[in-house]
């Protein structure tokens, strides 16, 4: 089983969507995936029309895998499931903050899933903070949306700086362009410096895109209602080159 | 990834969409998700060893892709394991390449070829149940199935209807609800694709075709009635092997023709004495007229089957030369392969089957000395005896004893595993099973012991003074190997023996079929 979180401290950068549609192409290439909306916001959640919990569980989310279980939800797709995000994860950090060995607690967690998922992937809310960090160590690749605009290049390079201080590996992450207009002479520009910099950069980019802003109003993959437009290409082949990352 | 358990039942017709819906209640609405037909065959060997393993053997092809065949064991509606992309379909465990499936084969099928049992022809229908944010909570599915028989005369096309509640993880609640408020219109649980349920509808009972086993007997039977019955039952199931013979299906035919027939001729002499001599003989006799002819091909068939174990024992410039051998044995087994056919065709053998059958349902003649005495008398005793000679027997034997006294004790393990097999309905299952497996150890290691020298002869006569000098080669070569093989089975002799007549087991024969205890 391998944990992929979609990472950035940055928001609106395009995380839910890719988590969305990346857990969408992992279970459709027949992977057992299991997506965890860890945004108290429940955007990945809404996305695939699954309803919170009622009851307030973030508290015992560390604790033992069992209560991860009794949240998982099948969405309508073969093979991809869904915990929910409920409104108490907003205290994750907290929690957090309370529990022992609190960096590891998400790892432990997470390998329950472990006899029946090949995949898990991580929708996370834009922080830095005790879940970050518990998710650096969990996951064994962090993929980062980037814009290609100068305010989050140095975001991105800010999160290099603080994995080479706190001595993360800065193997586990990989970055994308998401948001990408290329009519843009800036975006150009910017990618391109981005990538002479940062070598893991992933081929596939994200093109700013209707579809991508019609998932909202559709509440499914792009796949589900854009099957032929450029976006669902992209977001496929941005699977392919993260499979073969992981 | 899905805990709850599906639902499945045999409904009486196709429920309409509007009637699904009225029963569902406002709550979920119902959508189309999808509509597509199938066919699949269900395939087991003549002998049904799938079918007796619990299990059912799927061959499918996609409709798009004619030359990926699927072949898939199931139990219970799971899949155990599976082959795709199979350019035809299978016949032999060799036929599925690789893989767990081929394994699971190999166990099941042995030499046995796959024949297509039933075809069933479906129409499904998927259904989504879903809440007012268009969620999905759980499915529905709808099967109409037209089954098929493909090994009886009769095409009558059978139909049935099944439902699946399909379940969603998280949404057990709503599952639970629309089964109980669909229960209505259950018939009963049904396996999709249960072998013996679809069987059942064909009105094909594999039980009834097979022998029954342990072999139903009455201890207080007289042995002579007792035994032309089982004897009559016995042929039959020879006979059930001819046609597979006459087609050439697999070698599996051949071999259990003559087994059956050998358990009746050694039912015959073991229990001479229950039928008048001069009956008794020409009975043998009559049987060993329908062994005769088929013993050219059972033996190029052994050699053949060796084909492989042959091959891996010689190094690769004898390869050559073995192949050559089998290439020659293929050939002339189609001749004599086509004339045994012919054979069973014709009308002598027929005439040779009615006169065993008049003369096996005749009354049985209760003057010979154990014909009237009760069968489970004349088993204990008969147990014992051969228990206790096979003990003298091996008492005598050591490493150096001549190789025929071996072949004496063989034989009579033989006996006792006959005797064992047809008289088990009168004991205990588990006594039965635990002297069989006893007996079983010994006879592995006598058997190899003889079969290893049975392979020895029938190479060396395959030699003559025209034989190719490669091909004579191969076959000195494979008898020095052989050779060796019989030298280390004959070793292990001694040892098996001293279990078997150790005075543990010997109390324990003792106590089960001495006639003391009766009464
Ligand atoms: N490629 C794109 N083209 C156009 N709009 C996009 C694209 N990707 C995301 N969006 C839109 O931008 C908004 C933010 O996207 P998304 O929710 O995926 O980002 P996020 O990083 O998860 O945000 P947050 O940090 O709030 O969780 C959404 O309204 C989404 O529809
Ligand atoms: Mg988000």
């Amino acid at each position: 089983m391998k944990i992929l979180a979609i990472y950035s401290m940055k928001g609106g950068v395009g995380k839910t969507a890719a988590s969305v549609n990346l857990a969408y192409w992992a279970a459709a290439s027949g992977l057992k995936t299991l997506l965890i909306d860890l945004d108290p916001q429940g955007a990945s959640s809404f996305y695939f029309r699954v309803k919170p919990a009622k009851k307030d569980w973030g508290q015992r989310f560390f604790k033992a895998y069992e209560n991860l279980l009794k949240q998982i939800r099948a969405s309508d797709y073969d093979n991809l499931d869904v915990i929910p995000a409920h409104l108490s994860f907003r205290n994750f950090d907290v929690v957090l903050h309370n529990l022992q060995k609190r960096n590891k607690r998400l790892k432990k967690v997470l390998q329950g899933m472990r006899k029946e998922y090949d995949l898990v992937v991580l929708d996370c809310p834009p922080s830095l903070g005790n879940l970050s960090e518990a998710v650096f160590t969990a996951a064994d690749r962090l993929l980062v949306p980037v814009i290609p605009t100068t305010l989050s290049e140095r975001t991105f390079n800010q999160l290099l700086a603080f994995f080479a201080r706190e001595s993360y590996s800065q193997e586990k992450i990989l970055a994308f362009f998401s948001m990408v207009q290329n009519q843009k002479n800036m975006h150009k520009g910017i990618q391109d410096t981005m990538r002479q910099a940062w070598p893991d950069f992933l081929a596939s980019g994200i093109p700013f895109s209707v579809d991508v802003e019609n998932m909202g109003e559709y509440r499914a993959p792009v796949d589900q209602f854009a099957r032929s437009k450029p976006a669902n290409a992209a977001y496929q082949s941005l699977w392919q080159e993260v499979q073969n990352r992981l | 990834m899905n805990n709850v358990k599906d639902y499945c039942w045999l409904i009486s017709q196709q429920p309409s969409r509007k009637r699904l819906q009225t029963l569902i209640g406002p709550s979920l609405r119902l959508t189309e998700e999808g509509r597509w037909d199938t066919s699949i065959r269900l395939l087991d060997d003549f002998d049904w060893h799938v079918h007796r393993s619990g299990q059912s053997l799927i061959y499918s092809i996609p409709d798009d892709e004619p030359n990926q065949g699927r072949c898939e064991l199931i139990k219970s509606d799971t899949p155990v394991c599976k082959q795709d992309n199979l350019s035809t379909q299978p016949v032999f465990w060799t036929d599925v390449h690789g893989g767990k499936l081929q394994q699971s084969l190999k166990k099941l099928l042995g030499y046995s070829a796959l024949i297509p049992v039933l075809q069933v022809d479906e129409q499904r229908t998927l259904l989504a149940c879903r809440d007012e944010e268009q969620k999905i909570q759980l499915r529905l599915e709808l099967i109409k199935q037209t089954v098929s028989s493909q090994i009886s005369a009769d095409a009558t096309q059978h139909d049935r209807v099944l439902l699946r509640i399909l379940p969603l993880r998280g949404y057990d609640k709503e599952a639970t609800r629309v089964a109980e408020s669909l229960r209505r219109l259950r018939q009963k649980d049904a396996e999709l694709l249960n072998t013996g349920e679809l069987l059942a509808l064909c009105k094909i009972e594999p039980e009834a075709e097979l022998l029954p086993s342990p072999l139903p007997l009455d201890p207080r039977e007289p042995t002579g009635v007792a035994l032309l019955a089982t004897a009559r039952l016995l042929l039959q199931q020879a006979r059930r092997y001819e046609q597979g013979v006459i087609d050439d299906t697999d070698t599996e035919y051949l071999h259990q023709y003559r087994v059956n027939v050998r358990r009746i001729r050694s039912l015959l002499s073991l229990l001479k004495q229950a039928v008048p001599d001069q009956e008794g003989r020409e009975l043998r006799q009559g049987l060993a007229k329908l062994v005769r002819p088929t013993n050219a091909l059972r033996d190029m068939d052994v050699f053949l089957l060796q084909q492989s174990f042959y091959a891996d024992m010689l190094p690769q410039p004898f390869q050559p030369g073995l192949d050559a051998l089998f290439r020659e044995t293929e050939q002339r087994r189609q001749q004599v392969q086509q004339e045994l056919a012919a054979y069973l065709s014709s009308e002598v053998y027929q005439q040779e089957c009615r006169w065993l059958d008049t003369q096996l349902k005749k009354p049985a003649d209760l003057c010979a000395p154990l014909a009237a005495v009760p069968l489970r008398q004349v088993a204990s005793s008969k147990i014992l005896k051969t228990y206790k000679r096979i003990c003298k027997l091996g008492g005598g034997i050591t490493d150096t004893t001549p190789d025929e006294q071996v072949h004496d004790l063989r034989l009579d393990c033989k006996k006792l595993r006959y005797l064992l097999d047809f008289f088990a309905a009168l004991y205990p299952q588990e006594q039965i099973s635990r002297h069989t497996k006893a007996l079983k150890g010994l006879q592995t290691i006598l058997g190899d012991f003889n079969d290893y020298a049975v392979q020895q002869a029938a190479l060396l006569e395959q030699v003559n003074a025209q034989t190719e000098p490669d091909q004579a080669a191969a076959i000195h070569g494979l008898v020095a190997l052989l050779y060796q093989k019989q030298l280390t089975a004959r070793s292990q002799v001694m040892q098996a023996l001293q279990t078997f007549a150790g005075d543990t087991l010997r109390a324990d024969f003792k106590a089960a079929y001495s006639l003391k205890e009766k009464k």
